[in-house]
């Protein structure tokens, strides 16, 4: 009882949140659009009957006629209503799988950062996303609602409409069978016998669908590796090279025999275990009731109790009622088995943002005067143990140029993450201008920043949307921002100058970058903002030495007078700039110029001389 | 009818070649299911039959006043037909379901995985190949080469109900068949016709599903996180995605209203059919001896049939189409290999390390302007170590594609230990290199899989430890939880590590020093190192490559420096070559180059 309860308030959030998605219009228009072929089936039947008692009656053929064209009345009257709601019906069932991804992606995009890193909160999408893909949780539940409704109206339907079936009495004045056959014992026990075997069926049903959840998980698994195979390792952009030149196949024939063959295997037994025994009784349970409701109506028509007219209306009732039940019984069973998956979507939906967001504006901030602190920071990612930021102390003066350099994962990218709040400290605090950042409302304190992070992407939008990360923007500037960052001529080479798309991923027209123009782009888009405080992360690893020294030349003019933080293992950078602080296990442990450094003769110097000695003769 | 009509390629396959194809496969790799589904074919047709036939036999009986056991026995035998021959049709198909299934996942994808691995590269990168093995795919997608013999049992299924009711109906009047033909046939001119209007829509419809999936994977797929954040790109997404919806939307209205005035149609004509049955079936009724029983049974035929009709119609054109999906499988699978798999010895013992020599190599890529590599001539000493520098896009890669065998010369030729690249057997070949390439793609299995590239039993772990730690990275492996059998790749399994692009360029390193082949090449393997990490391998460098001859390719040129030789490649040809002492004398492009990335570096450097 407890379990159906809570079964019950898992599938009223769920309608709930497809009631959000899909509209409330949504529900009601599914149910109807299917349940008046139903209703039309009915009337056929009722009216079919009617003809067959006026024939038998002997009536006349205009008599018998008039029965089919009442019919033909109704039903086109009822088919006309339907078909105007399936139109609406349709608009909405062909799109919201897309309604339900924007749904997704709106959720997706509000998350924090530190969320997006976070390896629960990434399994808890790829579910709700395979579930979406998979038509299960979310997406199935507005099938099975209507097909519950719809089973549930036609029961009732064929209920009123076969009353008269139990009750009819034939002449009580005959002997032996045909006498018992119109007691109310033997109407009773027939019941009772339907309604046993439909229990059964839908035990059957219920049983059949927990096998198909258990089935339904091992194929997602597969689902995923197949996924990741196909499209990381065997197309054109994947390994074909390695697989070649290391002989991978007999490996990757394994690794995909273990993961997919044997995985496949699997559930097809369970599939077939559970569809042969329980998947079987549904269908044998229809088959015998079909023949047990002959039996009744034949033998109650053999004594009279009604005609052949009413023979095959109480069949044709019958058989709709039980093919309602039979339907209504697998689908009460995959309700049950899909409350899983819909815990499971309604578990990455119920994410929300918990990053505390501030009230105060960078109004009263002077962009020519804006000093950052670290003070005591500490850091370690969500989960994991080791500091990567341990008791970190910088601070970054206005106007100046600081390099930021260290060994792989002695903390820096870190630290420009958490200068950008993507994620908090651990301990200690950051300031501006000596005010806490979290005290700033997050929207307001962006606008000191335009970053260039290492691993730095472009959206397939026009070059103009993304220089101003929007869809509205001044072109002027983005022109001049573009020409500032060394690719304004590539770009007005395009034909449709900054109105062209990046990639043809978004706009088929759209034009393909190198590495270094879209490098370029990323660093116009930090200056489009006319944010006081330029961050570059790593911008030249993947450039060749011209594009490289290019950056290098341009780099005073992209930062003017703002202040600069360039990150990089590229020891030439540091030349310069003003200042360089020199990261080793997450903590400052040098400060200074680039002589100075050189002179103390430590980490920096370590760092400077293993790149410098292959360069100086 | 749904189907969206395709551009179809002739193929060289019948219909029946392919039957057959798919026959002689499935018998291979299990029989059982050639069985099963030869059971199924005609339960379905027959129980529907039976179906019609006992409405017919219940009012006989009654009209005729039978006497109660004889109803029961009637009745009773043929409702226990229609019992097993539905207990027996619902076995039948659930075998045939999973036997498809599993054929499908264990079998017919198999075959295209093992071709795309076994196939020549060269022909495997061609663009006509893509779109093949595209097409081979989503045959898979569409259950062309698992469902053919299923799809077949269908249309058998369906011509034999159509024939059962044809001779029914023909019984009481010949005239209802041509005419239910012809308004099948009415109907589906407006299908026709619905048809044609799709696809005029359909490139915009596909325009716009390409971007609602670009939005939602981008935003779904947190690479781009921290940019879109950062820039707080959000709104301009879900604008985006918003518009993209609302035109799809109104397109599909479009369409919707077409279905809507379609079905209406055929309504009417339903309707018209039905209405038409039953005047001439009452007419029957009261100017004939016809029973009650056959009154019911043509009546069911009659608004049966058209089921039956569009049943064979789509089992027929859902049959061509799969053909066609078994045709696109077998293209893929029988495109021929170019390459000789065996071939001439491979240089062993006194031949190695061995000497490489391009010979006024010459390349281009299909539909390239001009060849990417040209007139390249070089000779490699055995045991010589080469640095290749130049611009991105002056070739380095596919030079070592070409050199690797991966690619063949369009002129010229690459002789390696003496011989022409071609003599060698394709797969003997690949055996002599060891390389780190720059693409990315670990296998999601253990690290000492992804090191070791070869089955569980056949990994050697003490020389897998030894490559570890030459590659620096045997601290980071001892130091996780399950050691070198750590799982990678985190999308697919839980609790995988995620190592650093630093670290994945140090397992690859590892990968191709455990291969211990005879020719070492590396392509940019320092790119996310540090420059301390950086220097330890050039350091090392001459450790791991001894007695091996070796090609390193970098943007760095400090990597020249413990290189025997450098090559700069521009424009596909060998620009300058020589040590850097010479080439730095020559005062060329290579020179203007270093002094380019080393003046920072210089003591006195002014650093504007």
């Amino acid at each position: 009882m407890k379990n159906l309860r809570a079964n019950l308030r898992v599938q009223l959030r769920g309608l709930r949140l497809n009631q959000q998605i899909n509209g409330k219009w949504y529900t009601p228009f599914n149910i109807l659009a299917f349940y008046l072929p139903v209703l039309a089936n009915y009337i056929t039947i009722h009216f079919s009957g009617s003809v067959i008692t006026a024939l038998t009656e002997g009536r006349s053929f205009w008599a018998c006629f008039r029965y089919v064209l009442i019919s033909a009345g109704l039903v086109f009257a009822v088919f006309l209503v339907r078909r105007f709601i399936m139109r609406a019906t349709m608009d909405m069932n062909w799109t919201a799988w897309y309604r339900r991804e924007m749904y997704m992606t709106r959720k997706a995009l509000s998350l924090d950062f530190a969320q997006t890193e976070n390896p629960e909160i990434s399994a808890m999408l790829g579910k709700a996303e395979n579930n979406s893909q998979t038509y299960n949780g979310l997406a199935h539940q507005p099938i099975l609602i209507r097909s519950i409704a719809v089973s549930l109206l036609s029961v009732v339907t064929a209920t009123g409409m076969s009353s008269g079936m139990l009750t009819a009495r034939g002449d009580t004045s005959q002997g032996g069978v045909l006498q018992w056959v119109n007691s109310p014992l033997f109407a009773a026990l027939f019941v009772l016998f339907v309604v046993l075997l439909i229990l059964l069926s839908v035990w059957g049903n219920d049983a059949r669908s927990k096998h198909r959840f258990e089935g339904h998980q091992l194929l997602g698994k597969l689902h995923m590796v197949r996924r990741y195979y196909e499209r990381r390792v065997l197309n054109e952009s994947g390994s074909g090279e390695d697989i070649r030149l290391f002989r991978e196949r007999p490996l990757i024939a394994e690794e995909l025999e273990n993961g997919i063959s044997a995985v496949s295997r699997r559930a097809a037994a369970i599939n077939l275990r559970a569809g042969s025994t329980f998947g079987m009784i549904t269908a044998v349970v229809t088959a015998v009731i079909g023949g047990a409701v002959y039996l009744f109506v034949g033998l109650k028509a053999l004594s009279g109790a009604f005609g052949p007219g009413k023979v095959v209306e109480y069949y044709g009732v019958m058989t709709a009622m039980i093919s309602a039940f039979s339907d209504l019984a697998l689908q009460l069973g995959m309700m049950r088995s899909n409350r899983r998956f819909l815990e499971e979507d309604l578990a990455f939906f119920d994410l929300h943002s918990e990053m505390k967001n501030g009230t105060r504006s960078v109004e009263g901030i002077d962009p020519q005067n804006v000093e950052f602190a670290f003070h005591d920071v500490s850091f370690r990612y969500p989960g994991s143990e080791p500091l990567v930021l341990d008791h970190l102390n910088l601070t970054i003066r206005t106007g100046e140029r600081l390099a930021v350099v260290g060994r792989n994962g002695s903390g820096k990218s870190t630290m420009i993450k958490l200068l950008c709040r993507l994620y908090d400290p651990t301990e200690g605090s950051i300031t501006v201008n000596g005010v806490d950042i979290r005290e700033f409302d997050y929207a307001e304190y962006l606008k000191l920043f335009g970053v260039v992070f290492q691993d730095f992407t472009l959206l397939s939008f026009t070059v103009a949307e993304n220089v101003a990360a929007s869809e509205t923007y001044d072109e002027d500037k983005v022109m001049r921002c573009l020409d500032t960052a060394g690719v304004g001529e590539r770009v007005r080479r395009m034909p449709k100058g900054v109105r062209q798309c990046v990639t043809k991923l978004y706009e088929e027209d759209g034009e393909d970058l190198s590495g270094g123009e879209a490098q370029k782009v990323a660093i116009a888009r930090a200056l489009y903002k006319d944010a006081p405080f330029v961050i570059l992360d790593e911008p030249t690893a993947a450039l060749d030495p011209k594009s490289e020294a290019e950056i290098y030349a341009r780099f005073n003019d992209m930062t003017g007078g703002r202040t600069a933080v360039y990150i990089s293992h590229r020891m030439s950078s540091c030349r310069f700039c003003d200042r360089i602080a020199v990261f080793a296990d997450g903590k400052v442990v040098e400060q200074g110029t680039h002589a100075s450094l050189l002179g103390e003769n430590g980490a920096y110097a370590a760092l400077w001389n293993a790149q410098a000695q292959h360069y100086t003769q | 009818m749904k189907k969206e009509k395709k551009e179809k390629t002739k193929q060289p396959y019948s219909y029946f070649s392919n039957l057959r194809f798919i026959c002689a496969a499935q018998w291979k790799f299990r029989k059982s299911y050639l069985f099963a589904a030869a059971a199924a074919a005609p339960m379905a047709s027959v129980s529907s039959v039976l179906a019609a036939f006992l409405p017919k036999v219940v009012l006989d009986c009654i009209e005729r006043h039978v006497s109660p056991a004889e109803l029961l026995w009637r009745v009773g035998v043929l409702s226990l037909c229609a019992v097993l021959l539905v207990a027996a049709e619902n076995l039948l198909n659930t075998y045939c379901d999973t036997s498809m299934i599993i054929a499908a996942d264990s079998f017919w994808r198999m075959q295209i995985t093992d071709k795309i691995m076994d196939m020549d590269y060269h022909i495997f990168t061609r663009k006509g190949t893509r779109s093949k093995r595209e097409k081979a795919m989503n045959s898979l997608m569409r259950s062309g080469p698992d469902g053919f013999i299923r799809i077949n049992i269908h249309l058998f299924s369906a011509l034999f109900g159509f024939s059962a009711f044809t001779t029914i109906i023909v019984r009481c009047s010949f005239w209802f068949i041509p005419a239910l033909i012809a308004g099948y046939a009415l109907s589906m001119l407006g299908w026709k016709a619905l048809q044609k209007f799709r696809d005029k829509l359909k490139d915009e419809e596909a325009r716009i599903r390409l971007r609602m999936d670009y939005i939602s994977q981008r935003s779904k797929d947190f690479a781009e996180a921290k940019d879109i954040r950062v820039y707080e790109m959000q709104p301009m997404l879900d604008r985006k995605a918003e518009q993209a919806l609302e035109k799809r939307v109104s397109l599909l209205h479009r369409i919707h209203t077409g279905h809507m005035l379609n079905t209406l149609l055929e309504d009417v004509l339903t309707l018209a059919v039905t209405i038409g049955a039953y005047a001439y079936l009452i007419h029957l009724k009261l100017h004939t001896d016809m029973t009650l029983g056959d009154f019911a049974l043509y009546l069911g035929a009659i608004t049966g049939f058209g089921s039956w009709l569009t049943r064979l119609a789509d089992a027929f054109s859902e049959s061509l189409e799969c053909a066609h999906s078994v045709g696109d499988y077998r293209s893929f699978l029988d495109i021929p290999d170019e390459r000789k798999r065996t071939g001439e010895a491979l240089p062993t013992g006194d031949a190695l390390p061995c000497a490489i020599e391009f010979d006024h190599v010459t390349f281009a890529y299909e539909d390239a302007e001009k060849p990417t590599i040209r007139d390249f001539s070089l000779t490699i000493r055995p045991g010589e170590h080469v640095a290749i520098v130049g611009d991105n896009g002056a070739g380095k890669t596919t030079l070592v594609k070409l050199l690797c065998g991966l690619l063949a010369p369009d002129s010229g030729h690459i002789r390696v230990g003496g011989r022409d690249v071609q003599a060698y057997g394709r797969d003997d070949y690949f055996t002599l290199f060891a390389t780190v390439l720059q693409t990315v793609n670990f296998l999601p299995a253990t690290v000492a899989k992804n090191v070791a590239l070869c089955p569980e039993e056949e990994i050697d772990r003490d020389r897998l430890w030894d490559c570890f730690r030459k590659a620096n990275i045997d601290e980071k492996i001892a130091s996780l939880p399950n050691k070198e059998n750590t799982l990678m790749v985190k999308d697919i399994h839980e609790g995988a590590t995620a190592f650093s692009g630093g670290e994945q360029q140090r397992l690859l390193l590892a990968r191709a020093l455990y291969k211990d082949a005879p020719i070492l090449v590396l392509d940019e393997p320092t790119a996310a190192l540090d420059p301390i990490a950086e220097n330890d391998l050039y350091m090392q460098y001459n450790t791991f490559a001894a007695d091996k001859t070796s090609i390193y390719i970098s943007h760095r040129l400090s990597s020249t420096r413990f290189c025997d030789r450098v090559v700069l490649l521009a424009d596909g040809t060998a620009a300058e070559v020589g040590s850097h002492d010479e080439l730095m004398r020559a005062g060329g492009a290579y020179a203007e180059l270093f002094r380019l990335q080393s003046r920072y570096y210089e003591k006195e450097a002014n650093a504007q």
